[in-house]
């Protein structure tokens, strides 16, 4: 009679992989991640282009992992603009101010009015030490095209905007592993109509060109008239 | 013939040509004041306008010229989005051969955003000379007789356009409506140009062009010294 015994199970285990370095580390990260991204696709509760998009929710689960965050807040707080992450401008500051790189949280220097406004973020670090980030200003928005574009918040709130961006730019300069690289959203919507196509004369040349000539024959050149021929001389008679 | 540029750009444009017989402006787009100091105040010999199309830079003293007795040629849709009428408005048309003394003239259709925007091409029967005048477009789709004269269109470049200070959906508006450089050198190199004797480049914007470099582009392409079209 056979005995019942435990059999070792030839699945690998995953628990206790460590996701510290993203999904793409190992195979063993890349399972669990995939696993991970399938429950958040299937989810109703995440925006839209997390739904039903293990891909889009892969990714989301990557960026979590590496800045130690939960996968929640990246699918909140992560947009995909034309193909391009990137983060809500409330996300760069949270993740500046919760980073304890710095002993303040992220603070703002505004000057001037209008369209004669400026501001730059800046923080404490933990040496005390003023980090300073690049000024913003509206000749800058203006000149940049964020202010003509259709719909442009810059026009409706400027104070805002010029801080989210100036904490983008502080965030990009002195701490981009915090937020990747990655611009701010409303960068990347600015981004968008910056590259334009150029239609290449090939393509505009498939259609026959119209002749533009006037009927009417020019006056002739004048042609001088043929010299007349020679008149041949008759024969001296030999004497 | 001899063409002397009395404006020429963004803020106005306005040439006054002399032909054999015939004394014409190309454009109108300045005051009928600065018309008058261009041609040294003798606008009673100025035998026409021609109008390319509505947009001020180019017709802002229609109406006074209208008022001193000039005659306008242009589009109808031009002179319908102008609001003028009346016997000194002669409406031509595109591929319409039309005339004014000793000149035949035949206007052409343009790329541009504005109701009829027009070319004109310009034959001087008694010089036997020919003028091509386009402003205002972003390409020609057109195969011209070849011409002893060119008044063209040398926008901006597309580097100084991606460069340039200007916002995207301006940008965007340029190329759809301006001539780029390397469109203006296609356009040449499709052309006859045995017979061209002067080329002038017009309507260079103030902040995406560079006269210097384009002039070095059409002399190093072509070997033609451009000229470039600067107001007084």
């Amino acid at each position: 009679m056979m005995e019942n015994k435990v059999v070792e199970s030839n699945k690998r285990s995953l628990a206790g992989v460590q996701m510290n370095k993203g999904v793409f580390g190992s195979s063993d990260t890349f399972m669990v991640g995939a696993k991970m991204a399938r429950a958040l696709a299937s989810s109703t509760i995440v925006p839209d282009t997390y739904k039903n998009n293990e891909g889009n929710c892969l990714i989301a689960v990557d960026m979590a992992s590496r800045l130690n965050i939960s996968p929640i807040m990246v699918c909140q707080n992560l947009y995909i603009i034309k193909g391009k992450p990137s983060w809500s401008s409330q996300f760069i500051i949270s993740a500046i101010n919760g980073s304890e790189r710095y002993k303040s949280e992220l603070m703002y220097n505004m000057q001037g009015s209008g369209m004669d406004l400026s501001c730059y973020a800046y923080a404490i670090n933990t040496e005390g030490r003023e980090v300073k980030g690049p000024t913003i200003t509206m000749q800058m928005a203006k000149q940049e095209g964020w202010l003509s574009k259709a719909g442009s918040k810059w026009q409706t709130m400027p104070e805002v905007m010029i801080r989210y961006r100036a904490a983008s730019f502080f965030g990009r300069l002195h701490c981009p592993d915090l937020i990747m690289g990655i611009y701010s959203a409303d960068e990347v919507r600015e981004m968008e109509n910056a590259e334009y196509e150029v239609i290449k004369q090939e393509e505009k040349q498939e259609k026959p060109k119209e002749k533009i000539a006037f009927k009417q024959q020019e006056p002739a050149p004048e042609v001088e008239p043929e010299a007349e021929p020679e008149e041949e001389l008759p024969e001296e008679p030999n004497f | 013939m001899e063409i002397k540029t009395i404006a020429s750009g963004s803020s106005g444009n306005c040439y006054l040509v002399q032909f054999a017989k015939v004394k014409l402006l190309l454009e109108c787009g300045i005051s009928f004041k600065r018309i008058q100091e261009g041609v040294g105040f003798c606008t009673s010999n100025i035998d026409g306008v021609l109008l390319t199309h509505e947009h001020m830079d180019h017709a802002r003293g229609v109406k006074a010229c209208i008022k001193r007795g000039l005659d306008i040629y242009t589009s109808i849709g031009t002179a319908e989005t102008l609001g003028i009428h009346g016997h000194r408005v002669k409406i031509v048309k595109s591929g319409q051969v039309f005339e004014i003394k000793s000149l035949e003239i035949i206007p052409f259709l343009v790329e541009h955003d504005a109701k009829e925007p027009l070319g004109f091409i310009i034959w001087d029967k008694l010089a036997n000379e020919k003028l091509l005048f386009f402003t205002d477009t972003a390409s020609l789709q057109y195969v011209f007789d070849p011409v002893d004269y060119i008044l063209g269109e040398c926008n901006y470049s597309k580097d100084l356009l991606k460069s340039g200070g200007y916002g995207e959906s301006t940008k965007k508006r340029i190329i759809k409506t301006h001539m780029e450089l390397t469109t203006l050198i296609n356009i040449l190199s499709g052309m006859d140009l045995s017979r061209l004797k002067r080329l002038y480049l017009c309507h260079l914007s103030t902040y995406n062009s560079d006269a210097h470099f384009f002039k070095e582009a059409i002399s190093e392409r072509f070997g033609i010294d451009a000229e470039i079209a600067k107001g007084e």
